[in-house]
């Protein structure tokens, strides 16, 4: 399943008494943005349901079976007799509606996915309110995470999908919170958005790239280090061979014409370089709204059809107030042939 | 088959705008009101020949005054293209 569509399905499951109960378990590579849509959909339910808490992240490749269960503890019974109950873990919820999300499931070990299967199949019995649902995620054995065979019953209690992520999804999801500079590369070397490869170093596993290292190769841009030691770190978030080309690709955007003068409406000549024009249309699907679309537009539509229209619709997504601009017409009005059905 | 937009005209001379879903949800409408195009109108709130014809806003947006029904197509198409990522 798409990453993308993971958010309304988690929605809607949760909104059917049904579905809550049944774990959804998300598998998929690391880096993709597997625990990120589970918050993303978290903050999509909060305002329709009362009461609710939000994400428990339970890591359990970090946890024991007592961690779940809890300690067991003597109590006297009504006849003077000893008994044991175990003390609940305070960090399970009792009150409220929201998440439990069980975070690298197949790392953890057997005995602790079998304390997992009792929660994800009676959460009740941990006093966990019925208006909470169950998530997991993990990894595949192929992505050489730390990885166990999840137990038949466990895996029989749960939904599982596989989640992939594509070059669309991620620019949708990235655009206005990762820098130009990434998307613009990334539509050119669309294979190096999540490029693991498990034999490529000796067998060692070192940095690869994937969504979530783009996001941290992004926040080294921010810092405005010197070229050596910003490639240092390129390379110690997306590994040696997206980290040079991605390099080069950044000298290319510093090389580009302003943005700023492009929204201020200057007079801009379109480069020829097919590079910086791709540049050029993320930086401006990053800035673009109702206040400087107009200025802009001059010097977008010299731009070819389909990169004015990957502009719009990327601008689009992040700042659907961009249709309010007298440009946006101009835009629909030019490339009718972008959208028009026959 | 895909998601399609359905233009119904209304007694007062406005259009409504439908997007009939394909496949449709399960449980939800077959179709859903996308926006509606009505004829401006003075401020005595008569309709005004040559006035123009006003896109509603759809949640995200005022609404917009454009000069003539072909644009108001035009601008409703580009909108429904942008939100149902129908874009060539």
């Amino acid at each position: 399943m798409r990453i993308a569509n993971i958010v309304p399905v988690i929605a809607k499951r949760y909104l059917n008494t049904d579905t809550r109960k049944r774990t959804l378990f998300l598998r998929g590579p690391s880096g993709i943005g597997k625990s990120d849509v589970v918050h993303q959909a978290s903050e999509f339910l909060r305002p329709h349901v009362d009461g609710w808490r939000g994400v428990i992240d339970l890591r359990l490749g970090q946890m024991e079976p007592t961690d779940l269960r809890g300690i067991p503890h003597i109590i006297a019974g009504l006849l003077g007799d000893a008994r044991t109950e175990w003390a609940r873990p305070s960090f399970l919820p009792q009150a409220g509606g929201g998440i439990l999300f069980l975070d690298e499931i197949t790392s953890a070990p057997p005995s602790v996915q079998a304390a997992a299967y009792q929660l994800c199949l009676t959460p009740a019995d941990f006093g966990i309110p019925p208006e909470w649902t169950v998530l997991a995620a993990g990894n595949n054995k192929s992505d050489r995470g730390v990885t166990f065979n999840l137990a038949a019953p466990l895996q029989n209690r749960m939904c599982d999908v596989q989640v992939t992520t594509s070059l669309d999804d991620f620019t949708d999801y990235a655009i206005g919170k990762v820098r130009p500079e990434v998307l613009s590369f990334l539509r050119e070397r669309p294979d190096l958005l999540h490029k693991f490869d498990p034999a490529s170093n000796g067998g060692q596993i070192g940095p690869f790239p994937s969504p979530r290292s783009w996001f941290a190769a992004s926040h080294v841009l921010d810092l405005d280090l010197p070229t050596a030691d910003r490639v240092e770190l390129f390379g110690g978030d997306l590994g040696s061979e997206a980290a040079v080309t991605f390099e080069a690709h950044t000298r290319l955007y510093e090389s580009m014409p302003k943005l700023d003068d492009i929204l201020a409406g200057k007079d801009i000549p379109m480069p020829k370089d097919l590079s910086i024009r791709y540049c050029l249309a993320m930086g401006l699907a990053t800035r673009l709204d109702a206040t400087n679309f107009e200025p802009a537009y001059k010097f977008l539509q010299k731009m070819p059809g389909d990169v004015q229209t990957l502009t719009v619709k990327l601008a689009y997504k992040r700042d659907k107030g961009l249709a309010s601009s007298p440009a946006f017409t101009q835009w629909a009005t030019a490339n009718q042939a972008a959208w028009k059905r026959s | 088959m895909a998601n399609q937009l359905d233009w119904t005209r209304l007694p007062d001379s406005s259009w409504a705008v439908y997007v009939h879903h394909d496949p449709p949800t399960r449980s939800m409408a077959r179709s859903s009101l996308f926006t509606v195009v009505r004829p401006a109108r003075g401020a005595n709130g008569v309709v005004a020949a040559g006035a123009g014809w006003v896109v509603g806003g759809r949640g995200f947006e005022t609404a917009t005054l454009v000069p003539t029904l072909d644009d108001a197509k035009l601008r409703v198409e580009a909108l429904f293209a942008l939100e149902y990522d129908s874009l060539a």
